[in-house]
C-alpha cells in the first residue's frame, strides 16, 4: 500500500491571482501565488493573519464567493486535470471526493440543521456506493480515528450541541472520508487541547506515510509544521515570499518577514507570568500589512522591513538560492551572509 | 529555529505582582450545567454533564488561565458564569451580587461590566452588520458615547488597538480573514470597557505577531484598568504567560488548579501532565507526542469514581473507580490543589 513520495506535483498552483470588490475598491488577496504540493509530501502555507492562506485555499476548491470574488488569472493543476476550466460538476465530484478539505471555522461551515452523524454519513454516500448503515459505520470509525469521544452516542448531535474541538474533529471526518488524495487542511487544530491536536498530527502523518495522502497544511503552529511538513511555503501580503525544505526555511528563514517572523517566537514553556511589564512584553513585528487595495510599488514589506533600502522600491523578483529554496528579497543572500557568525 | 526567550531570566517570578490581596471579583460556587439531549431509537432524554461541581474566584486584576481537554466544558463554563446559559445548580456572585438570581432586566446592567469574546468568531459576529456597527453596538446600548462622532471614534480607537485598519468599519464579517475576525469579536467585547472578560481562544486564529500584539494589549488593559480575565485557551505557552492562576478541566470538573508556575512545574494531576507533555517542540516527532492512551469519556455517561480513572496509569482499582477525589491542598496555604487520589510527587 506504500506509495512512495515522487517529485511530480500532485497539485500545481501556478501565477494565481484573486481579487473581491468591496465598497472601498477592489481587494487584491492573491498577486501571482506559485507553488507545487509533490504527491505524497506534505506542504505547509504560512503567513500573517490576512495574507491570502485561505483565499489561496478556497481559490484551488473554487469555493470563492461568487457574489464579490474573481480569479483574475492563474492555473491550478491537479493529477493533470486543469481545476480552474473544469465544469462545476466534475469539480463537485473532486471536490470532498479526491481532495478533502477542513475549513477554518468549523460551525460555519457544518450545516446546522442536520446531526452531525447524517453530516459524515452523507459525505461518504456522495461519493461511494454503500448503504445508509454502512455510511452510518463508517462515520462512527472516523469519528473514532480522530478521537472524537464517545461517537455512536453522539452521532444524532447537532453541531451547536457540540464543543469547538468536537466539531473541528467532525469536519476533519468529513475531508477524510472518502480517502481523499489530497488534504487542504485550513488550521485544523486550532480548536483542539495539545493531546488529541498530537493525535491528529500522528495520523495525518500515517495517512501521508500508508496511503500515500498529500497534505497542504495552512497553520499558524511552527511546531506543528515541523513535525508534519516536507516543504514551507510562506505569503506576506498576497504574494510568495519564501519556499524552501522546511527544515531549512524554519531554521534559517532567508526573507526578512521570515526572520521578523522567527523572531516573534510564542512565549515560552514556564517561567510564569512576569512582574516587570517591560519583560512581559511579547515581541510584534512593527507596522502593518499594506492595504490590498491600494498596494505600494516595490517590495510589500518594505515598510516594515529593517533590511530596507532604496533598490526595494522596485518589486523584487523570486530569487532562486539552490537547494529548492527561493525568497522574493533582493537581499536576502547578503543578509543572510550578514547574519552569520 | 531557535526562539529567544522573549524575557530576560532575572525578572522576578509571578507571584510578586499576582493580585494575591485584591478582592475577588468572580465568586463561583458549586457550579453545574446539564444539557439534555434525546438519544437512542426511542428519543429518551439524557444529559450531556458539560460542567459539574465546580468553585473558583477570580480577582480585581487577575488573570485566571483555563485550560483542559477539548469538550471537557471550558465554553459552557465561560458562557454560564456570565448567564448567558442558565446553571443547572450553583451560584455565581459578581461584585457582591447573586447573578443567578437577577432577574433578566436587573442583569442588563451588569452586561456591560462582563464581556465575552466567543470561540467561534464567524458565527457569533452578525453577518448583516458591518464591522463599525459590530464593535459600536455596545457603546451604543449602553449610551456609551454622545453621539455618533464620538462612538465613532472610538471605535476606530479600538479597531487600531487589535491592529485593523479604519477602514475595516465598512466591511462585512464574511469579507474578513479568520484572523481578522477574531479581532473584531475582541474589539467588540473591549469597546464598552468591561471588568470582566471570559476569552474563550481569543487568540487561536492569530499568527504568533499578532497574537502578540493582542496579549500585550490584554495585559496593558489588565494593569491600567484592572480587568479581570478568564482565559480559555490550547495553547499553553500563552497561558503560561498570561494567567496569575491556572484551572485544569476534565470532563467538565476542575482537577487542578493553583498559581501557573507551579502548576506548570508540579503538574500534580496525571491529565495534566499528559497534556504538558503533548506539547510539541521541535524534533521530537509526531509520534513522541501522542501520550494520553484510551478513549475520551463520555459525557453523557461519565465513567463513575475519578472521570480520569480509564485511561490512568496510576488508577487504583476499588478506589479511583469508585470515589469522586475531591480537589484539596497537599501543601496548607500553597493555593495548589489537586482532585486525584495518587498525584504525582
Ligand atoms: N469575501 C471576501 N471579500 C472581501 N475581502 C476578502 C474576502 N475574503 C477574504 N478577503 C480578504 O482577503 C485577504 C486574505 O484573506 P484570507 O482569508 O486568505 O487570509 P488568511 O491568510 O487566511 O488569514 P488568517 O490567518 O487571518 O485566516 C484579507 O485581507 C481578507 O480581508
Ligand atoms: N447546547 C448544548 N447542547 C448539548 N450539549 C452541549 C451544548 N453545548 C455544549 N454541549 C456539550 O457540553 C460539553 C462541553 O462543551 P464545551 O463547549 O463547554 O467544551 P470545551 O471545553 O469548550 O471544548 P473545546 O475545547 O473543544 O472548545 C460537550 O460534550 C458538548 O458537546
Ligand atoms: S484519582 Fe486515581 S484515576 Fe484519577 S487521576 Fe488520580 S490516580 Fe488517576
Ligand atoms: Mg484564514
Ligand atoms: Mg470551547
Amino acid at each position: 500500500m506504500t506509495a512512495p513520495p515522487s517529485d511530480r506535483p500532485l497539485l500545481s498552483v501556478e501565477d494565481l491571482a484573486v481579487s473581491f470588490d468591496t465598497d472601498g475598491g477592489t481587494l487584491r488577496a492573491l498577486d501571482g501565488v506559485s507553488f507545487d504540493v509533490p504527491a505524497g509530501r506534505a506542504v505547509a502555507l504560512v503567513g500573517e493573519s490576512g495574507s491570502g492562506k485561505s483565499v489561496t485555499a478556497q481559490a484551488i476548491l473554487r469555493i470563492l464567493p461568487e457574489s464579490n470574488a474573481r480569479i483574475d488569472r492563474g492555473r491550478v493543476t491537479f493529477a493533470g486535470t486543469d481545476l480552474l476550466t473544469l465544469p462545476e460538476r466534475a469539480m463537485r465530484r473532486v471536490r470532498g471526493g479526491r481532495i478533502g478539505i477542513v475549513f477554518q471555522e468549523p460551525l460555519s461551515s457544518l450545516n446546522p440543521v442536520y446531526p452531525v452523524g447524517f453530516q459524515i454519513a452523507e459525505a461518504v454516500r456522495l461519493h461511494r456506493d454503500v448503504s445508509r448503515s454502512q455510511a452510518r459505520a463508517r462515520a462512527v470509525e472516523l469519528l473514532r480515528k480522530v478521537g472524537f469521544p464517545s461517537p455512536e452516542e453522539r452521532l444524532d448531535a447537532y453541531p451547536h450541541e457540540l464543543s469547538g474541538g468536537m466539531r473541528q474533529r467532525v469536519m476533519i471526518a468529513i475531508a477524510l472520508a472518502c480517502d481523499p488524495a489530497l488534504l487542504v487542511a485550513d488550521e485544523p487544530t486550532s480548536a483542539l487541547d495539545a493531546t488529541v491536536a498530537a493525535q491528529l498530527l500522528a495520523l495525518l502523518d500515517e495517512l501521508r506515510r500508508e496511503r500515500g495522502m498529500s497534505l497542504l497544511f495552512i497553520s499558524h503552529d511552527l511546531d506543528a509544521i515541523g513535525h508534519l511538513c516536507d516543504e514551507v511555503v510562506v505569503l506576506y501580503a498576497g504574494q510568495v515570499v519564501e519556499t524552501g525544505h522546511a527544515a531549512r526555511v524554519l531554521d534559517a528563514p532567508r526573507h526578512p518577514y521570515t526572520r521578523a517572523r522567527l523572531a516573534s517566537a510564542p512565549p515560552r514553556i514556564s517561567p510564569g507570568r512576569r512582574a516587570d511589564r517591560a519583560a512581559r512584553r511579547l515581541p510584534t513585528i512593527e507596522g502593518s500589512p499594506p492595504d490590498l487595495r491600494t498596494v505600494p510599488v516595490g517590495c510589500r514589506f518594505r515598510a516594515r522591513c529593517p533590511d530596507a533600502v532604496a533598490a526595494c522600491i522596485d518589486a523584487p523578483p523570486m530569487v532562486d538560492l539552490g537547494d529548492g529554496a527561493r525568497s522574493r528579497c533582493g537581499l536576502a543572500v547578503a543578509a543572510d551572509a550578514r547574519a552569520a557568525p | 529555529m531557535s526562539e529567544p526567550a522573549p524575557h530576560p531570566s532575572d525578572a522576578p517570578p509571578a507571584e510578586a505582582t499576582a493580585p494575591r490581596r485584591a478582592p475577588q471579583l468572580v465568586q463561583v460556587e458549586g457550579l453545574a450545567k446539564f444539557f439534555p439531549v434525546s438519544r437512542g431509537p426511542f428519543r429518551k432524554t439524557a444529559f450531556v454533564h458539560a460542567v459539574e461541581d465546580v468553585t473558583l474566584y477570580v480577582r480585581r486584576g487577575e488573570t485566571l488561565g483555563l485550560v483542559g481537554e477539548s469538550g471537557s466544558g471550558k465554553s459552557t463554563l465561560g458562557r454560564v458564569i456570565l448567564r448567558l446559559v442558565e446553571p443547572t445548580l450553583g451560584r455565581v456572585i459578581f461584585d457582591g451580587v447573586d447573578l443567578t438570581r437577577l432577574r433578566e432586566a436587573d442583569l442588563r446592567a451588569a452586561r456591560r461590566r462582563m464581556q465575552i469574546v466567543f470561540q467561534d468568531p464567524l458565527s457569533s459576529l452578525n453577518p448583516r452588520l458591518q464591522v463599525g456597527e459590530i464593535v459600536g453596538e455596545g457603546l451604543e446600548i449602553f449610551r456609551l458615547a454622545s453621539g455618533r462622532a464620538e462612538r465613532e471614534a472610538m471605535v476606530a480607537a479600538v479597531l487600531d488597538e487589535v491592529g485593523l485598519p479604519r477602514a475595516a468599519m465598512a466591511r462585512y464579517p464574511h469579507e474578513l480573514s479568520g484572523g481578522q475576525r477574531q479581532r473584531v469579536g475582541i474589539a467588540r467585547a473591549l469597546a464598552v470597557r468591561p471588568d470582566f472578560l471570559v476569552c474563550d481562544e481569543p487568540v487561536s486564529a492569530l499568527d504568533v505577531s499578532v497574537q502578540a500584539q493582542i496579549l500585550n494589549l490584554l495585559s496593558d488593559l489588565q494593569d491600567d484598568r484592572g480587568l479581570s480575565l478568564l482565559f480559555i485557551s490550547h495553547d499553553l505557552r500563552v497561558v503560561e504567560h498570561m494567567a496569575h492562576r491556572t484551572a485544569v478541566m476534565y470532563l467538565g470538573r476542575i482537577v487542578e488548579m493553583g498559581p501557573t508556575p507551579d502548576l506548570a512545574e508540579k503538574r500534580l494531576h496525571p491529565y495534566t501532565r499528559a497534556l504538558f507533555t503533548a506539547v510539541p517542540t521541535r524534533g521530537g516527532g509526531v509520534r513522541a507526542l501522542n501520550v494520553l492512551q484510551g478513549e475520551p469519556p463520555s459525557a453523557l455517561d461519565p465513567p463513575p469514581g475519578c472521570a480520569f480513572h480509564p485511561r490512568c496509569p496510576k488508577a487504583e482499582p476499588g478506589r479511583c473507580d469508585v470515589e469522586i477525589p475531591p480537589l484539596r491542598e497537599l501543601v496548607g496555604g500553597s493555593h495548589h490543589r489537586v482532585a486525584c487520589w495518587h498525584p504525582e510527587a
